[in-house]
């Protein structure tokens, strides 16, 4: 009995004696971190990424972009390519960057340091998006009020070059406009600051669901099951707006 | 020897090897049991799966701050407890109705340089959104 206990035991020590595998797993698990670690650094270094914002702080070869209500840092060079977009993409320069434009900035993210070293450079302007339920249509003046979240009301101008469109109860889309609007229709809509007073909203495109359709329950379809809506182009803004676009309610 | 002794010995080998057998399965049993979580790994687990997620949404492909060289892209995400997803981008709306487990996708088409997509849940008489830039640009950066 001792002969096989002790036979027994030196084989379990041997070979898998908890102190022995404890030291081959902590070396293993050593040599992982070890390999993470280099990865996760290689990655944070070379992560590519695109961010849009509004340009302050403007230096020779940095400037911030304000992104809602974050910043990040941009590095920029004479490697940098910069870009104008409208109906077509034109070269541009650093003398083009001034404070307070709206641009997209792409290239290699280091987290770390929370500095975007940019590659590309696109100065383009952005619009604001809002949604919430129509508390008030002004057939007259032009404009109607949604009520977003958090009880703000917003005020949204319909101008000419406004496009609208709605869901229907076929689960299509079809032409709408502001006298197909009444009060608690779910709408969304795309737009920007008026130069002279920012708190008013020129809509550039809504999409508007009537109250009744918004209580159904919709029969579970396949995720593909998708309803397009395809507006004419969004005429672009007049001027970039003086908020950021990340202003929106929802961010 | 007596016929006591053999027996004695005979049972005597029989515990050696229980015990034997018992050293050298013990330790191998051991770490298969389940280990319980500590509630602060649980919380760990669910902020990470929270990205891109607001209350009952979530957008899972693509990643906020993507960059696509291609210009048709397609979203996908869960939306629970939602009668009606909407899509949009600044040209273009799309409703979409989630499959029974709450899974949601559709082709969306980008501009050159930023895209916002918003994804709203649309329920009786809230509206949960969630917001992600996702950029277009064709040439290699």
């Amino acid at each position: 009995m001792i002969a096989s206990l002790s036979l027994a035991q030196e084989s379990s020590d041997s070979k898998n004696s908890p102190a022995a595998s404890s030291m081959v797993d902590e070396k293993k698990i050593q040599d992982l971190k070890e390999k993470l670690a280099t990865k996760v650094a290689e990655i944070r270094e070379n992560q590519k990424r695109g961010f849009f914002g509004e340009i302050a702080a403007l230096t020779k070869t940095n400037f911030t972009l304000a992104v809602g209500s974050n910043e990040v840092k941009v590095r920029f060079d004479d490697d940098t390519k910069i870009y104008k977009l409208g109906k077509t993409r034109t070269e541009g320069a650093a003398v083009d960057l001034k404070n307070s434009l709206t641009a997209t900035v792409l290239g290699l993210y280091d987290e770390e340091n929370k500095q975007q070293n940019a590659k590309v450079i696109l100065l383009q302007p952005g619009q604001l998006h809002f949604s919430g339920i129509v508390s008030e249509v002004n057939r007259t003046a032009g404009n109607f009020a949604v009520k977003l979240s958090g009880d703000k009301t917003q005020v949204f101008e319909y101008e000419k070059t406004t496009t609208a469109d709605e869901y229907t109860e076929a689960k299509k889309t079809g032409k709408s406009g502001l006298s197909r609007l009444v009060k608690n229709d779910w709408v969304e809509v795309w737009g920007t600051p008026f130069e002279d007073d920012n708190t008013k909203i020129e809509a550039i495109r809504i999409f508007r669901i009537p109250q009744d359709l918004l209580g159904q329950t919709a029969a579970p379809a396949s995720p593909s099951a998708a309803t397009e809506v395809k507006t004419e182009a969004s005429p672009k803004p007049s001027a970039t707006p003086k908020a950021s676009p990340k202003a929106s309610p929802e961010t | 020897m007596n016929k006591d002794t053999i027996v004695a010995s005979i049972i005597g080998f029989g515990l050696g090897l229980v015990a034997a057998i018992a050293l050298w399965v013990v330790p191998r049993i051991l770490p298969k049991l389940p280990q319980i979580k500590s509630p602060n790994q649980k919380e760990t687990s669910t902020t990470a799966a929270q990205n891109n997620t607001t209350e009952g949404l979530t957008i899972t492909t693509p990643v906020n701050g993507e960059i696509s060289q291609s210009d048709a892209i397609t979203l996908k995400g869960k939306a629970a407890n939602t009668k009606l997803v909407v899509i949009s981008t600044a040209d273009k709306s799309q409703v979409v109705t989630p499959s029974e487990n709450g899974e949601y996708s559709a082709p969306v088409k980008l501009v050159e340089g930023n895209n916002d997509i918003v994804v709203s849940l649309i329920s009786d008489e809230t509206t949960t959104t969630e917001l992600i830039n996702v950029f277009y640009f064709a040439d290699d950066i």
